[in-house]
């Protein structure tokens, strides 16, 4: 259909089939389906490879959208069926950023079946085949844990978590790292390679681990993770319709450990790492905690991780990013959760995990605020002596400049811990105003 | 077998004690079968999409959403003047709601049974496309508060309560009631026919599932659950405290405010300022089994209750009561309880010899309650009621 041909969906929306209206005014009887209902705008599992066309269309992607289009998009490839429609609205100046995001994507073939083009804006109908989409219903598991030998029986609370569960029986359990007895009795299979012990090459393991894994759906952790009861429940919740995801961390202590994160720099440079709070946008320097994620085997093979990057080189940060540069965004599953230890003192992490807040970007959707105001600055710490001499050079300058510039100037004293100043301040103003008493007693005297 | 229970969009954040509740059945539920939150939200046409939500975590369940304790302590008036402070600090960010879209088509999810879990959430007509449809009913107070009292009269939500009651009434295959007194409410008061009205055992909530009751040195203390409320009794509490403050050891409180800040203000002012206060304005469940454990008596003066869920907790601590000895707070009073009469003089004196009375036994009361509240007797009632549909006996 050419670009110029007169604007006509009517014989795509009346073709027959199962019709699904991204929003909330289906124009006809379809099944209307609000994605911003869902946290990270995930639909529930019965929509996955349903549809024969899904319509963004009430909507439309501009370019205020593109925080959170790679992750719309990825849902909405998700809802059609192995050979399906997907129309789509979009703003002209979005055409490379969206249709590359459809063509790059493995597992996919799209052509355009019909496209009209009035400059502005754009309307789509990409004709989408997904491939290979029992492996993406299939349920079963490879869960593979990377241990130094060290943490025994935190490897076996790992495999308990799994074999305790009904559903985790059959399930495959690869441990990468050396044997030990206990874990045995649970059927463990082990990755016997051998690697280097000057390097700490967690990649070249993990992408080992995806060549030995038999099941489609691989969760890979380090041995400081076990899976909390409520993880096959919340895939079944989630559904198996995914490529790369993690989920939700938590502490012994209740608090919750960053598993979707982002680096405050989005140009693969190691910068501070921020916890997002909120699932509804990818932002630049984007990343999935490399402790524990969960992938599909056959993408894993694909698109391995870099093996040249090592422990502690940010190799899950380059990770997340090839994904995405194959419109793999990294997705997150709420409904899943594990639990990690940590060594060392907790509270801190908190404080500094649910203080930050990445800024808010456009037409934002949060259910919680999650900018909480920035925490308060710490208290300075003075010995009592000193703080009394920030104390009187307050109250000798006070009569002279007010009291509140007076505060702030001892303040900015104390918060650069220019004791020396304050002093100095102090013996001024007690000498000027010896002067003037001298003067006056002069003055009355003389 | 996959059970939904259909909430309202505030339900993570309004109504405390139903949240409570609700989240206990689901625990309970969820033993055996996948329990979901739905909830749904109507455009402008009315049209509604619906959405599944989960709870953050087994911990926010357990401490029905409250993410950390506040404790205040002092004089009366040093009290106040924390919380006041207290206020304004922001509350910690709780974690987002895990939620997933559902859309149009409910039907499609497939649900064995939809059980609507409260009136007011009945914002729709047709039957909801579950295999069976359950309700659950609070109570009947806000229909019938407005003809005996002078200044409480919320004809609006006693008109989404009859709006529920209606709906259950048409379609629900069973009514679960959280007391005796409410089932008996809604056969006379809305003609629900009683093979219909299923009365579940009185039940502690989900966070006192398998937990060790702190066992802190008990003293002459005395507790109030959540009193800051007119509906409760709490203009008649500072003159009962300070009647029994000569046995007083410590005056412990919990729950936020949910009344006019002046009454709080009042409350505060007329008290005895010699008496020692710890009021925790957010407390976790096993804060609250603590202050429970150190108290010797939890003093609950309200009038109308669904349920009086304090009156559980307390006693399963091995904490006596003082109540009005009323339905349904009469029938879960045990061994030690101390029906409060009109004269406020003669409830005083009994709140000071309880305070006083080192002789009773906290530990007898505590194996007697808990026996009573089980969760065992919830688990049956509600599995031979779902899977079955029958009540139980």
């Amino acid at each position: 259909m050419s670009a110029l041909a007169s604007f006509d969906l009517l014989s795509t929306a009346t073709k027959p089939g199962k019709h699904a209206w991204i929003g909330q005014y289906a124009p006809l009887d379809w099944v209307g389906l609000n994605l911003n209902h869902g946290t990270n705008y995930r639909a529930s599992s019965v929509h996955h490879q349903r549809y024969d066309v899904v319509w963004y269309f009430e909507d439309w992607f501009h370019e205020g959208d593109l925080h959170r289009m790679e992750l719309l998009l990825d849902e909405i490839v998700r809802l059609v069926k192995d050979d399906g429609l997907l129309v789509l609205r979009y703003q002209h100046q979005l055409v490379p950023a969206l249709k590359r995001f459809l063509t790059r994507r493995p597992g996919c073939t799209v052509e355009v079946d019909q496209e009209w083009d009035r400059r502005s804006e754009l309307v789509t109908a990409f004709r989408i085949r997904r491939h290979g989409l029992e492996r993406y219903r299939d349920p079963s598991w490879t869960f593979a844990v990377l241990t130094s030998g060290k943490k025994e029986e935190q490897v076996l609370k790992f495999i308990r978590s799994i074999r305790d569960k009904p559903q985790g029986e059959a399930q495959e359990i690869i441990i990468c790292g050396p044997r030990a007895a206990s874990y045995d009795a649970h059927k463990v299979t082990y990755l016997d390679k051998t690697y280097r012990a000057d390097l700490a090459e967690i990649s070249k393991k993990k992408n080992d681990i995806a060549e030995m894994a038999s099941h489609p759906n691989l969760l890979v952790c380090h041995d400081r993770y076990a899976l909390n009861p409520d993880f096959f429940d919340g895939f079944e919740r989630f559904g198996y319709d995914f490529d790369f995801v993690t989920i939700r961390q938590w502490l012994d202590t209740g608090e919750e450990f960053p598993s979707y994160c982002a680096l405050r720099r989005g140009d693969l440079v190691i910068s501070g790492t921020r916890m997002l709070h909120r699932y509804d946008a990818l932002y630049p320097g984007h990343f999935v905690n490399g402790g524990l994620f969960a992938i599909k085997t056959h993408t894993f093979r694909e698109l391995p991780l870099n093996p040249i990057i090592f422990w502690e080189q940010a190799e899950d940060v380059e990770f997340t990013q090839i994904l995405r540069d194959h419109s793999l965004p990294p997705r997150m599953n709420v409904f899943s959760s594990s639990e990690t230890y940590l060594e060392g003192p907790r509270g801190e992490l908190t404080r500094r995990t649910y203080r930050i807040g990445l800024p808010p970007l456009p037409d934002e959707q949060v259910d919680v605020p999650h900018n909480s105001p920035e925490p308060a600055p710490p208290e300075i710490q003075l010995s009592t002596t000193v703080r009394r001499v920030f104390n009187s050079t307050e109250a000798v300058l006070r009569p002279f400049l007010g009291e509140a510039r007076a505060s702030r100037i001892v303040a900015s004293l104390q918060r650069r811990k220019k004791m020396t100043a304050a002093l100095a301040l102090l013996l001024m103003f007690h000498m000027l105003t010896l002067m003037l008493v001298l003067l006056i007693a002069i003055r009355v005297f003389l | 077998m996959k059970f939904g229970i259909v909430v309202g969009q505030d339900f993570f954040s309004n109504h405390v004690g139903v949240r409570n509740y609700v989240l206990g059945l689901g625990t309970v539920l969820s033993e055996t079968m996948r329990v979901d939150y739905l909830a749904r939200q109507p455009n402008h046409l009315g049209a509604a999409q619906w959405y599944q939500m989960q709870p953050i975590s087994r911990r926010y369940v357990l401490d029905n959403s409250v993410a950390e304790s506040v404790r205040l302590e002092g004089d009366p008036l040093e009290v106040l003047n924390a919380y006041r402070s207290h206020q304004q600090t922001p509350p910690t960010a709780l974690p987002t709601i895990p939620r997933l879209a559902i859309g149009t088509d409910l039907a499609s999810e497939d649900y064995d049974v939809l059980l609507i879990s409260s009136p007011w959430c009945v914002e729709f007509q047709e039957r909801l496309p579950g295999r069976k449809i359950f309700g659950l009913a609070h109570d009947t107070i806000p229909n019938t508060i407005g003809f005996t009292t002078w200044d409480i009269r919320p004809f609006s939500f006693a008109a989404e309560h009859v709006r529920g009651f209606r709906y259950y009434r048409e379609h629900a295959d069973k009514i679960f009631t959280i007391s005796q007194d409410t089932a008996r409410s809604l056969e006379t008061q809305f003609a629900i026919p009683a093979d219909r009205l299923c009365a579940l055992p009185p039940s502690l909530p989900t966070g006192y599932m398998g937990m060790d009751i702190p066992k802190p040195e008990r003293g002459p203390n005395l507790i109030l659950a959540g009193p800051f409320d007119p509906r409760k009794g709490m203009a008649s509490i500072p003159d009962l405290v300070n009647a029994a403050s000569k046995s007083l050891g410590k005056l412990l409180i919990y729950g936020t405010p949910r009344c006019d800040p002046a009454m709080v203000d009042q409350f505060f002012g007329r008290l005895d300022p010699k008496i020692h206060v710890v009021w925790y304005p957010h407390a976790t469940t096993e804060t609250v089994a603590t202050l429970y454990a150190q108290s010797r008596l939890l003093l609950f003066p309200s009038h109308r209750e669904g349920l009086g869920l304090p009156i559980l907790e307390a006693q399963v601590c091995g904490a006596r009561v003082a109540a009005y000895p009323i339905p349904p707070m009469v029938d879960n009073m045990l061994t030690g309880s101390i029906p409060l009469g009109e004269s406020a003089s003669e409830n005083g004196k009994r709140i000071a010899e309880a305070l006083a009375d080192t002789r009773f036994d906290h530990e007898a009361l505590a194996r007697e309650a808990a026996a009573r509240f089980s969760f065992d007797n919830l688990r049956e009632a509600l599995r031979s009621t779902v899977m079955t549909g029958e009540s139980p006996a």
